[in-house]
């Protein structure tokens, strides 16, 4: 980004231009566990799909801590120790990312390093981090609900997790986690990039899914549940972020299919009797927004997803930001790298890096109950405060901070990682448990996930 | 059928009350006559009818539900059962997860009644009682982009800009209203200082003064000592004249700044606006030109047909043409050669108006050009009172310069189109009905008639949507003239081609759609009287009956009586026929977005952006005397923008038009 640079850009001292520039190269030392392929490279290999959706961030940290200064070959001296477990690239054939393997795959990692390595007993976790970038994290599995009822893999428990998902007082993000903003393509949305004094005309943008009734009904029909057939109540279930990634794509063709689709499908819909599930994947501010505002001039907002998005973005004033199927969405790193300001819709949500961000002088923060009222809210900003959050997002330091570059570059989100890691230093000594004395429950937790990976 | 009984009373009426004179029942009788045009407003009246009963929201939820009901009825007796009893074997084999209880409370919101299965989150979806937006907040949105673009502006647009002097030959006459507005519009929208020159021939008249009075803008407005002569080419001349005449005023007061010729009737991108700043003495850009007659079903409109038929319709452009290093090599022209004899002499001519083989328009020049003693004046550049004496045609600005190797292209070196020529006029003879030039229904009371300004508003949306200029700059206008009347809820547009919905002009396509819409703002806002409802009724009956009368009232129906049709329904609508319309339009879409490769050599004599579809090479009736390549590019940011504008112009996703858009979305990605 850095032909952007001639802009004037504005950053908060003592917060986020100053935390966020510390080079964390000196103040930790990693040490990466050397896995079996299996864990990893080989599952990339059997799906290089891994690389560009929004968890991808699990692989690219791999690769960039096995070239960081701040990595270590020497146990002994190591500050953290880390696993590089790809455990949310384990695709459907549809592309969609469902965690199903995950706890075994992990349980087995760990099972592996305890037996390995002195390490792991040493602390039980306690000074390993772990990076489990999806939807709900380490609770592994894409519905909230029953992300709740697993709660945190208990092997999990005392580790230090780095993940997207972030919402406060919610089983799913442990005390000391670290959120990280989602994977976001940095060549893709570079070459996107258009003059900056294209004026931004429109007040507020959204795409993506809102959840209106009838949209979804098509959305369903054709997009999840079109070829894989016996995927289609895990879909339909899952439909949200899951069949956006593929629907992007196939939307075009799937058009033609409509007719018949919905045919098909309205009557698999009527015949499961637990179809308002589906429903439920929206918190409900995504339908409210559409509702209250299609017809709103000021409000750019539809379900389609145009070849300018990100053109469109930076054309825009406001980018909404509602909560979806997890609180968090790639949206809010594209509306920051585009300088857009995010309007962030989700109860209790846990930025990337709130610790170094200022997220609330950057962002506007609209509770889900009040979007009827969003229009009034943003208006009623003052312009010279919605001027300072456009400073504040042109800040270089802020959209490097979002981003997982390759190769990695000062600043970026990695770093972030890394300055998050070393902020938790030294350990506390409680961490380290008595030669012998087991915390950790290798038994706990439902039975499927005990069986061996 | 009272229903449409009133309308062709109500059509009457309206007819009557627009027609300044002569020949009055003729339209009146003649609907009465046909049986055809009976037929047609039956069915129409007969789907407004449907309408009306569907309403817009209402139709769309009862529409779903037949849909589906029959669906799964029909599905229950064949392939039902195996769809059903897959599914169930899905639920229970391949997802033990699936049988979970949902958490209670999610069951209690349900969603407004559409569906009791709708359950969603844990605020369910809220929605306010009244959807629409406070006006008040409109205007202070639009506030806060304005302030966004100035800073936007202040930090990366032009450091020092210079200031802009407009200059615009113009005289008092039918459509004078309708394009001066639009020019005014332009410029006042410009973000830099303007002067704007009005030279009008004949004298200064109250008239123009009126519509000027209107911008703000600074403004020098004088007459030209001859009238305007009803000849085209007697225009052209003595617009060339009355340029010059402006030139000397910039000369004689020593203005600063940008002269733009800035002709009443040319769109305007605001791009220009940005672009012409950098000109350092003399710039030339390209200009789209919109070759057009004045009617909707003679010859040039089959042209224009046929070529969409071949699929290599084009606009001809005329500019500087640029060899491959972006230098300066020649001009592209007007080839009025397909035009021969088929062309407009007289003003308000049912003919093809051309342009001059260089339009004035296409040129910017440094003021300091021609003052007398600016201090770097460039040698090559001649005195502005030595031409005084030249009786000839002065074509172009080019007779200023000894030499015209110095002209500097703007505007990616001429791919860039950043204005239009268009030359619509009336018959010279025509009026807008007698007393005043405001539309005014007179059986309304005087609180409701629709006032002038409403009615510009409408005909500078349908201006700027017939010029299509770049998306941001159309959206820009319309958004901004909304803000204008914001005040005065919503605007409706009685014109024959669309109306405008809170955001946008919308094309009337059928009655059924056309009322559909009227009933979601009919419904809608209640808090209107009912009288202004009603008002607002008739405004779309109106427009209704002008599409009738202009489809069938005008054409089939007085084809022989050459005595009336000067005067028939193109003088009550807006002017120029839905066909004609249709076909700028479509010529406006589709060049806007393609800019011109530079051309490896010179001498050509025309140039034509081609058919997004067409290959690259010219086609071969083009008269080329070296092989030009012309290559349509496709200007990525610009015409990618406005293909995501409609999209999201059709958020209705049940819009039957979408299926249209997709297809020339392919078209447009093919190449």
């Amino acid at each position: 980004m850095e032909q952007r640079r001639t802009q004037r850009t504005e950053r908060i001292s003592g917060s986020a231009g100053d935390v966020l520039e510390d080079d964390p190269v000196g103040r930790l030392k990693v040490f990466v566990y050397e896995l079996p392929s299996k864990y990893n490279k080989r599952i990339l290999q059997k799906d290089s799909r891994c690389l560009t959706h929004m968890f991808a961030a699990e692989i690219f940290m791999h690769r960039f801590l096995l070239s960081s200064p701040v990595r270590t070959l020497n146990p002994v001296e190591a500050d953290w120790f880390y696993t590089p477990v790809y455990t949310t690239c384990d695709l459907t054939p549809n592309g969609l990312p469902l965690p199903f393997k995950s706890p075994r795959m992990m349980r087995s990692a760990i099972q592996l390093i305890s037996s390995n390595w002195p390490y792991w007993n040493r602390t039980e976790g306690g000074d390993h981090f772990f990076v489990v970038p999806h939807d709900f994290g380490a609770c592994f599995h894409y519905q909230e609900e029953k992300a709740i009822e697993r709660g945190i893999l208990p092997l999990l428990q005392r580790a230090t997790l780095v993940q997207t998902f972030g919402q406060q007082n919610h089983v799913c993000l442990k005390e000391g986690s670290i959120t990280i903003p989602p994977y976001a393509p940095p060549q893709k949305m570079q070459g996107h990039l258009i003059p900056e004094k294209t004026p931004r005309s429109i007040f507020v943008y959204f795409r993506g899914q809102l959840g209106e009734t009838l949209a979804w009904f098509e959305e369903i029909f054709t997009i999840c549940s079109l070829s894989h057939s016996s995927y289609s109540t895990v879909v339909l279930q899952s439909y949200g972020k899951n069949c956006k990634s593929k629907g992007k794509k196939s939307q075009g063709q799937i058009q033609l299919f409509k007719p018949i689709l919905t045919l098909i499908q309205l009557s698999l819909l009527a015949s499961i009797p637990e179809s308002n599930i589906v429903l439920q994947s929206y918190r409900g501010a995504r339908a409210a927004v559409w509702e209250n505002f299609k017809d709103n001039p000021l409000f750019d907002i539809s379900t389609e997803h145009p070849a300018t998005y990100y053109e469109d973005m930076q054309r825009a004033v406001f980018c909404l930001c509602p909560l979806g199927w997890a609180p968090w969405s790639p949206r809010l790193v594209e509306a920051v790298i585009f300088g857009c300001i995010p309007v962030i819709i989700a109860d209790d949500i846990v930025l990337p890096f709130a610790d170094a961000i200022p997220w609330e002088e950057i962002g506007v923060f609209v509770a889900e109950k009040d979007v009827p009222n969003l229009d009034t809210i943003l208006i009623s900003i003052p312009v010279d405060v919605i001027l300072r959050k456009q400073r504040l997002l042109a800040n270089p330091s802020m959209n490097q901070a979002m981003l997982f570059p390759q190769p990695a570059q000062p600043g970026d989100a990695f770093h972030q990682v890394l300055n998050g890691l070393a902020r938790k230093l030294p350990h506390d000594k409680t961490i380290y448990l008595n030669p012998g004395k087991k915390i950790l429950n290798w038994t706990a937790g439902p039975v499927g996930d005990l069986k061996p990976w | 059928m009272k229903f449409s009984a009133w309308q062709q009373s109500y059509m009457n009426r309206r007819t009557n009350s627009l027609r300044s004179s002569g020949p009055l029942d003729s339209s009146s009788d003649s609907s009465i006559k046909s049986p055809w045009g009976i037929f047609w407003l039956v069915l129409h009246g007969l789907c407004c009818l449907i309408s009306l009963v569907l309403g817009f929201r209402f139709s769309r939820l009862v529409f779903f539900f037949i849909f589906s009901t029959s669906a799964t009825t029909n599905l229950y007796t064949s392939s039902f059962r195996t769809a059903s009893e897959l599914a169930h074997t899905l639920t229970v084999n391949s997802n033990p997860l699936n049988n979970v209880e949902w958490p209670q409370e999610n069951r209690t919101a349900v969603v407004g009644g559409i569906s009791s299965r709708v359950v969603v989150g844990r605020h369910g979806i809220r929605i306010r009682p009244w959807p629409h937006p406070n006006p008040v907040e409109v205007m202070r949105a639009h506030q806060i982009i304005e302030r966004v673009q100035r800073e936007q502006r202040l930090q990366f647009g032009v450091k020092n800009p210079r200031t802009v002097i407009a200059v615009t030959p113009t005289y008092v006459r039918t459509f004078q209203a309708l394009h001066l507005t639009g020019v005014m519009h332009s410029l006042m929208l410009v973000p830099y200082d303007v002067v704007w020159i009005v030279v009008e021939a004949g004298r200064a008249t109250n008239e123009t003064a009126s519509i000027l009075s209107k911008s703000g803008l600074s403004i020098v407005h004088v007459g030209f000592h001859q009238r305007m002569p009803n000849s085209w080419e007697g225009r052209h001349r003595l617009e060339a004249r009355m340029r010059l005449h402006a030139l000397s005023i910039v000369k004689e007061k020593k203005l600063d700044g940008i002269v733009i010729f800035a002709d009443d009737s040319n769109m305007h991108s605001m791009e220009l606006f940005d672009e012409i700043q950098n000109v350092k003495w003399i710039g030339a850009l390209s200009v789209g030109i919109l070759a057009h007659s004045g009617d909707t079903d003679d010859s040039s409109a089959n042209i224009f047909e046929k070529k969409k038929d071949e699929k290599n319709p084009s606009m001809p452009v005329q500019g500087p043409a640029c060899n491959s290093s972006n230098q300066l090599v020649g001009w592209h022209t007007f080839d009025s050669q397909p035009f021969v004899g088929k062309s407009a002499t007289y003003i308000g001519d049912k003919a093809i108006v051309l342009p001059r083989k260089l339009e004035w328009a296409g040129f910017v020049l440094n003021s300091q050009l021609l003052w007398e003693d600016a201090e770097d004046r460039p040698e090559w550049v001649k005195y502005l009172d030595a031409l005084d004496h030249i009786h000839e045609d002065i074509e172009s600005p080019l007779f200023l310069l000894k030499d015209v190797s110095v002209v500097e292209p703007l505007g990616s070196c001429g791919r860039q189109i950043l204005l239009w020529w268009l030359r619509v006029e009336a018959r010279a003879d025509s009026k807008f009905p007698p007393g005043s030039n405001a539309i005014k229904f007179s059986f309304w009371n005087k609180d409701t008639s629709i006032s002038m300004k409403d009615f510009d508003i409408c005909l500078l949306l349908e201006t700027y949507k017939v010029a299509n200029l770049s998306d941001h700059d159309y959206l820009m206008m319309t958004e901004r003239l909304l803000a204008y009347s914001v005040s005065r809820d919503y605007i409706y547009c009685p014109s024959s081609v669309g109306f405008l919905t809170a955001r946008r002009v919308v094309p009337l396509e059928s009655c059924l759609i056309f009322f559909f819409f009227f009933l979601f703002d009919f419904l809608c806002p209640r808090s209107f009287s009912l009288q202004k409802r009603l008002v607002i009724f008739f405004v779309y009956i109106s427009a209704l009956v002008d599409k009738l009368a202009v489809k069938k009232g005008c054409e089939v129906e007085q084809p022989q009586e050459s005595e009336t049709e000067g005067t028939s329904c193109k003088e009550m609508g807006i002017g120029f026929g839905e066909k004609v319309k249709r076909e700028m339009i479509f010529n406006i879409y589709y060049s806007e977005k393609w800019i011109i490769d530079p051309p490896l050599e010179i001498t050509v004599p025309s140039k034509r952006t081609p058919w997004p579809d067409a290959p690259p090479e010219l086609p071969s009736t083009e008269k080329v005397v070296i092989g030009v390549q012309e290559r349509a590019v496709e200007h990525s940011s610009k015409s990618r923008t406005s293909r995501s504008r409609r999209s999201s112009r059709s958020k209705r996703k049940r819009d039957p038009k979408i299926v249209d858009t997709q297809v020339r979305v392919r078209h447009s990605e093919q190449n």
